[in-house]
């Protein structure tokens, strides 16, 4: 191997590896600004400066991009760096800075503070007036300083080259120098939380975070995004439990700051989020303290409710379920609790109470287990880096945002990305992806047709599909039958539930929920578990809902918050959510991570797996169940795919320097292992599509921050989502066609219509606000409606 | 929408496109050609050019507002540039500055009532023999002084073309 000499040792180095990887890598610190791990250098800033000395002269130069070569020697401390280069650059980074350390929520994780204790001078010679710019502010997600700015171009670099944005930029030039939107008055990137927590200093501030807390005082506890399925991994910043400096705040008795997140900062994971965070997993978490939780048991009786405790309220419900016929007993969840507590309902719901009356989604049958033997994707999250052809089904940036950064980066390595939908959305319109557009009756016919070209090898090269799993059952089929046929087709399943992998692996199968609302339709049901989940806010078709959930006597509603369906509910039960318990979730590739309790539960709210543990109990069945330690050895006993899962997974270590803030968060990093799952795929054949005649129609259609469950609660989002403005989307034809000019009527609602030539002909598309979607009492099972 | 300035820019276009076969190497020269057409980076003409170069609007504004020569706002029929720097300075440069103020009555980057003049300061433009230095629509003018700038506002077809056209290589 080549080696360099760097401060009169050797160290090896591989092709292409810069000074500073190499230096890093073997404990000289170098220190930096510009360079971030997980982007590109540019070399703006010459803090990294070293002498280069290479055939008898020498240079400086900065070592953050300059390549290693042979018979380099390299001096990291000599004087002339130490005191002209370090303390120049320096004391030139803060000649316009207005040092106001004092009221910037960045100081104590502050780059330019603790490089310049280390290296800069402690005065400076600099007389004249700083330069000023105007402050704006373009999101609800950030706080800029522009004044503090040290132009190191890390923000519009992650901007274009990450993030895939355009409208952020660096303007102007020298000293006017300045970064921002051009004329705009929001940034539409989804990714653009990104941006507070790689800039090295406060000029770009998480604006949720606003003069909230110090960092000395926040301890950063790790968790698991709980919006969707990819389970991006998280820290969820909270105060310290005993603080040293400041507090407690009491109020009433209660120490408030116990309860509170104070913000959402990335985890390191390769194999999942890579660092970045989308901002619906960054800002989603105000619902914690929405004021609908649930705060005590609680049992209805004759119209009123009566507060009871944990032991009364489970001896009520047992006496009430204990001489019910199996068949009589229903649970429909979400599937949005951790492992641990879907493990023990299946020991009440399958080996207790026998039920087959489970649901987590309207389709139910599952085509995946029938093709693969097992319902569990055969590609990971990273296969996307490296495959040649990405065909993905429905829309990533509204329902999965974090994957949209494989997306990009794929896009700009060359990979072919489609992009199947009835509407054309970011990746299509900003060209990362070529899109086909159909008519959801064609979905079928079109599918189909996919399936053919995957199935004779039409895409050369790794191939990877992504389809969510509430495809219709034969779309979904037929697509993974073709891809079984090559190698190098691969299927990722995005599951629509944030924990349904896990949900499956513990031994549920999915059954549609309107097969069991017919059931209670038709008297058949005396028992409805409904399990952290809202049928009324979830699900189209909400008359049918409402009369079924009437005519149940016994609904046992668990839930951390007070939805529609409670007033259905005889006993009420409160949930703690995923940040006030441990617990691991599977995520939607099969990754079992791990989440720990970061708030104190909040009032009487118990974890599910401890209501569950209570009710088996009381059917005479102990468990020697005390902690979430003993479910997990348990888990690993019975589940066989979780056999060889470490549940206890230590985080890795980098070598970075430890002084540098906005690197030191990169030195963790946690790679969580996949479940063992056997796959036995079947042969089966393609099933002919069926023709159905294209009719207009009115769809339901995700919005990235009214669809999900979590973040349409935080108030953070409304700038964007303006959550009572009722707009239907069509394109210009669609409207001639049905000659409806301004507004738009189904039964009694009216919408305001929205010219949107990105739709396809035929389609009015309606992006319901999870909490009020009247319109869904007009729509079918499948969210859609003929007109 | 001004379509024969359109049609123009799209004609431009496609014939620096011949000569600009490269990745971004086309951008400058294209920018000079909306400058030239509209008299300074109007929106509409960056939008076209966004789409004909299949980049954004932001890219290009992140490229022109590198450079001094390229306006982002509106600019008189005749744009005067003086040079305030070492040479030019110490040659009563601001005497010629504050002199345009009093007959223009207009700050730096403003254009008159009546959209013919503008002015703004510039730094060394290699002309630093013949002092105080300066540009009237891309065309020199040397050797200013408080009195020279008065004929030059008066009569400036005697100075400058009306339109700027750059030459490119
Ligand atoms: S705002 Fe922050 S990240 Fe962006 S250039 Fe300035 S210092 Fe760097
Ligand atoms: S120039 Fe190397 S870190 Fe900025
Ligand atoms: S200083 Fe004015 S042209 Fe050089």
């Amino acid at each position: 191997m080549p080696k360099i000499v760097i401060d009169k040792k050797e160290y090896e180095f591989k092709d292409g590896e810069t000074i500073l990887e190499v230096a890093w890598r073997n404990n000289i610190f170098i220190p930096v600004f510009c360079y971030h791990p997980k982007m590109p250098y540019v070399a703006a800033c010459r803090i990294c400066n070293v002498e280069v000395r290479i055939s008898n002269s020498t240079r400086i130069m900065p070592a953050c991009a300059t390549l290693c070569q042979e018979n380099m020697e390299i001096i990291t401390n000599s004087n002339v760096i130490k005191n002209d280069i370090q303390k120049g650059v320096l004391e030139l980074l803060l000649l316009n800075h207005p040092l106001d350390c004092p009221t910037c929520d960045a100081g104590g994780e502050c780059d330019l503070q603790e490089l310049t204790l280390r290296f800069g001078s402690d005065r400076s010679r600099y007389e004249f007036p700083k330069r000023e710019f105007e402050r704006k502010n373009f999101s609800p997600f950030l706080d800029l300083y522009p004044n503090r700015c040290i132009e190191c171009d890390r923000c519009s670099r992650f901007f274009h080259l990450i993030g895939g944005g355009t409208e952020w930029g660096t303007y102007n030039r020298g000293w006017y120098e300045v970064f921002g939107v051009w004329k705009k008055e929001i940034i539409e990137n989804e990714f653009s939380g990104n941006m507070w927590e790689i800039c090295p200093l406060g000029a770009i501030n998480d604006g949720s975070y606003k003069f909230k807390a110090r960092p000395w005082e926040i301890e950063s506890i790790e968790s698991i995004a709980p919006d969707d399925s990819i389970g991006s991994n998280i820290y969820v910043d909270i105060r310290k439990k005993y603080p040293k400096s400041r507090g407690p705040f009491e109020i009433g008795g209660r120490r408030t700051n116990l309860f509170k997140v104070y913000r959402i900062t990335s985890r390191d994971n390769p194999k999942v989020n890579d660092y970045w965070l989308s901002d619906r997993e960054r800002y989603s978490y105000s619902w914690i303290n929405a004021n609908n939780r649930i705060a005590y048991p609680t049992i209805k009786e004759n119209g009123t409710y009566r507060s009871v405790n944990w032991e009364y309220i489970l001896d009520a419900i047992y006496s009430d379920i204990k001489d019910v016929n199996s068949e009589e007993v229903a649970l429909i969840t979400s599937a949005r609790s951790s492992n641990e507590s879907a493990y023990l309902s299946k020991i009440l719901f399958k080996e207790i109470l026998f039920t087959e009356n489970v649901g987590f989604s309207e389709i139910g049958e599952d085509a995946i287990e029938e093709v693969f033997g097992y319902s569990i994707s055969n590609a990971t999250i990273s296969d996307i880096d490296d495959a040649k052809n990405i065909i993905i089904f429905g829309d990533i940036k509204n329902s999965f945002p974090i994957l949209g950064i494989r997306l990009i980066r794929s896009s700009r390595n060359g990979a072919n990305i489609f992009v199947y939908n009835y509407y054309k959305e970011r990746y299509i319109l900003e060209n990362w992806a070529k899109g086909i557009i159909f008519h959801p009756y064609e979905i079928e016919k079109v599918a189909y047709e996919l399936s053919l070209k995957v199935k004779n090898n039409e895409f050369r090269g790794k191939t990877v599909l992504i389809l969510p799993d509430n495809l219709p059952y034969r779309v979904l089929r037929n697509l993974l039958i073709a891809s079984i046929y090559h190698d190098n087709a691969k299927v990722l399943i995005l599951r629509t539930k944030p924990n349904k992998q896990g949900f499956i692996d513990v031994g549920f199968k999915d059954k549609s929920i309107y097969e069991i609302i017919e059931k209670a339709n038709l008297g058949k049901i005396k028992v409805l578990f409904l399990w952290h989940t809202d049928l009324l806010l979830e699900y189209p078709n909400r008359s049918e809902i409402e009369s079924a959930l009437s005519k149940i006597p016994i609904v046992i509603y668990i839930s951390p918050f007070a939805d529609y369906s409670i007033k259905y509910a005889k006993y009420i039960l409160p949930e703690t959510t995923i940040f006030e318990e441990d617990g691991s979730r599977t995520n939607t590739e099969g990754r079992v991570q791990i989440h720990k309790q970061a708030l104190l539960n909040y009032e009487d709210s118990m974890p599910s797996w401890w209501i569950f543990k209570g009710l088996i109990k009381r059917f005479g069945i102990s468990l020697k169940i005390d902690s979430i330690e003993d479910i997990r050895k348990l888990m690993k006993k019975e589940i066989y795919y979780y056999s060889e899962v470490d549940f206890d997974k230590r985080p890795r270590y980098r070598n970075y320097p430890p002084f540098i803030p906005s690197i030191r968060k990169l030195i963790k990093y946690y790679e969580y292992d996949l479940a063992k799952y056997p796959m036995r795929y079947k042969n089966l054949k393609l099933i002919e599509p069926e023709a159905k005649e294209v009719k207009p129609l009115v769809i339901l259609s995700p919005h990235i921050y009214k669809s999900s469950y979590y973040a349409s609660r935080c108030e953070i989002f409304y700038s964007y989502i303006k959550p009572y403005i009722r707009t239907i989307e069509a394109n210009s034809k669609t409207i001639a066609s049905l000659s409806i000019d301004e507004k738009f009527k189904l039964e009694d609602e009216e919408f305001s219509i929205v010219v949107n030539e990105n739709v396809v002909d035929n389609v009015l598309i309606y992006r319901p606000l999870f909490f009020d979607s009247k319109i869904n009492l007009y729509l079918n099972k499948y969210g859609s409606r003929e007109i | 929408m001004n379509l024969e300035k359109v049609q123009e820019l799209r004609e431009e276009l496609e014939n620096l496109k011949k000569i600009y076969k490269k990745g971004n190497s086309i951008i400058i020269p294209a920018l000079w050609r909306v400058q030239e057409i509209y008299g300074y980076l109007s929106d509409e003409g960056l939008e076209i050019l966004a789409n004909e170069l299949n980049t954004t609007k932001e890219k290009l504004l992140q490229v022109a507002t590198f450079y001094h020569f390229f306006h982002t706002k509106p600019t008189g029929k005749y744009h005067i540039y003086i040079c305030t720097n070492v040479s030019c300075m110490l040659n009563f440069a601001y005497e010629v500055v504050d002199e345009l103020r009093n007959i223009l009555k207009v700050n730096e980057n403003e254009v008159t009532p009546d959209g013919m003049f503008s002015w703004e300061e510039i730094e060394c433009i290699g002309l630093c023999d013949q002092p105080v230095a300066g540009f009237i629509n891309m065309k020199r003018i040397t050797n200013l002084n408080k009195d020279n700038i008065k004929d030059i506002i008066e009569n400036p077809q005697n100075y400058a073309p009306e339109k700027t056209k750059i030459e490119l290589i």
